[in-house]
């Protein structure tokens, strides 16, 4: 276990140092990098993924309290947003409902097979709300944390150059757009791309998880 | 003069951690008692959020954990992460190019839908 830990940890230090000096460009994500290193380390030692993740669990505990926090940002940039409360709020609802409609749909037309279907729900909320979602609804986690690392790399890659070219470049629709679409790696992106959309991503980022969290749950049951 | 329960419990990052996973173990006893298949931590979230609008001065020490927990969230999905790689790895070229093509899709229409309804709900206004 501690062996599951340290490396992971590790790994995770490595992949965050080389972010930074590459300027953080979103295929630097250290989740992504520190992914692949352990991967790879667990194929050189034939050690099967899910002993390294049965092993690397006290990890996997601490996103119930980091989750919990999330409430923080959510609070401070909803009393930041006075006056513009509603339509804030029409927009995160409808963007969140498109998101799943727009991933389930296009997963059925495609031809996905179902547990694909399942976890694409909740691939644009970020990994850690997708995971106790899917794990309320009884999906697979590892395949709802897969999905949603992917879609915020292509969110955080190809959502603020079309954004811009499409006339919405503001600090506020692209900040909106960006976290509830691409979530933690979105806005990460745009720390550096553009650093005054950052509350409003951090912002749709919660609420968005929030809400899924809430409805997805209950519509499925 | 009687100090109140938070008082003593501090304003540090520790308070705060301590307060999260108390919030986030209410919401998974929750969850469970009430037999609601809502995630616990998501409860916990709003359990948290119910709190900061009763005791504002409860801010001061989640700020402070947030600010440590939140940009640790991918260290701990780290663990699920690595078996995603095995995951993808071991899927059927045309299921994974059909995925790609699902998320690519999805992401832009999300986004762009969020900013467009953003744009025009600001101009009516």
């Amino acid at each position: 276990m501690i062996l599951a830990v340290g490396a992971s940890v590790g790994a995770f230090a490595a992949a965050r140092r080389l972010a930074t000096r590459l300027g953080g460009h979103p295929l630097a994500n250290p989740v992504l990098v520190a992914a692949l290193l352990l991967a790879a380390l667990l194929a050189m030692a034939d050690v099967p993924p899910a002993d390294y993740a049965s092993a690397a669990r006290p990890l996997t505990w601490c996103l119930g309290p980091a989750i919990v926090a999330l409430a923080m940002p959510l609070a401070d940039a909803a009393l930041r947003a006075e006056g513009r409360r509603l339509s804030l709020a029409l927009a995160i609802v409808a963007g969140a409902a498109t998101g799943v409609a727009s991933a389930v749909g296009l997963a059925r037309l495609l031809g996905l097979p179902p547990e694909l279907v399942a976890a694409a729900a909740t691939r644009s909320v970020t990994a850690g709300v997708a995971a106790v979602t899917t794990q309320a609804l009884g999906g697979s986690v590892p395949l709802a944390v897969a999905l949603s690392i992917v879609s915020g790399l292509i969110g955080a890659l190809a959502l603020p150059p079309l954004l811009a070219r499409l006339g919405l470049g503001g600090d506020r629709e692209m900040g909106t757009a960006v976290g509830l679409a691409a979530h933690i790696i979105g806005t990460d992106a745009l720390v550096r791309r553009a650093p005054g959309a950052v509350p409003h991503a951090a912002l749709a980022m919660a609420a968005a998880g929030l809400l899924t969290g809430l409805a997805l749950p209950l519509l499925a049951s | 003069m009687q100090q109140g329960w938070w008082q003593r419990l501090g304003t540090g990052w520790p308070a705060g951690v301590m307060l999260c996973t108390l919030m986030w173990g209410a919401g998974e006893a929750l969850a469970r008692l009430g037999g609601l298949l809502l995630p616990g931590a998501i409860l916990g979230l709003l359990l948290l959020l119910l709190l900061l609008a009763l005791v504002p001065r409860a801010a001061l020490p989640v700020r402070e954990a947030a600010a440590r927990l939140i940009p640790l969230l991918g260290l701990f999905v780290l663990p699920l992460a690595v078996q995603t790689v095995q995951l993808l790895g071991g899927m059927a070229p045309a299921t994974l190019m059909k995925l790609l093509v699902m998320l690519l899709a999805a992401t832009l229409v999300t986004g762009v839908v969020t900013a467009l309804l953003l744009a025009l709900l600001a101009r009516r206004a």
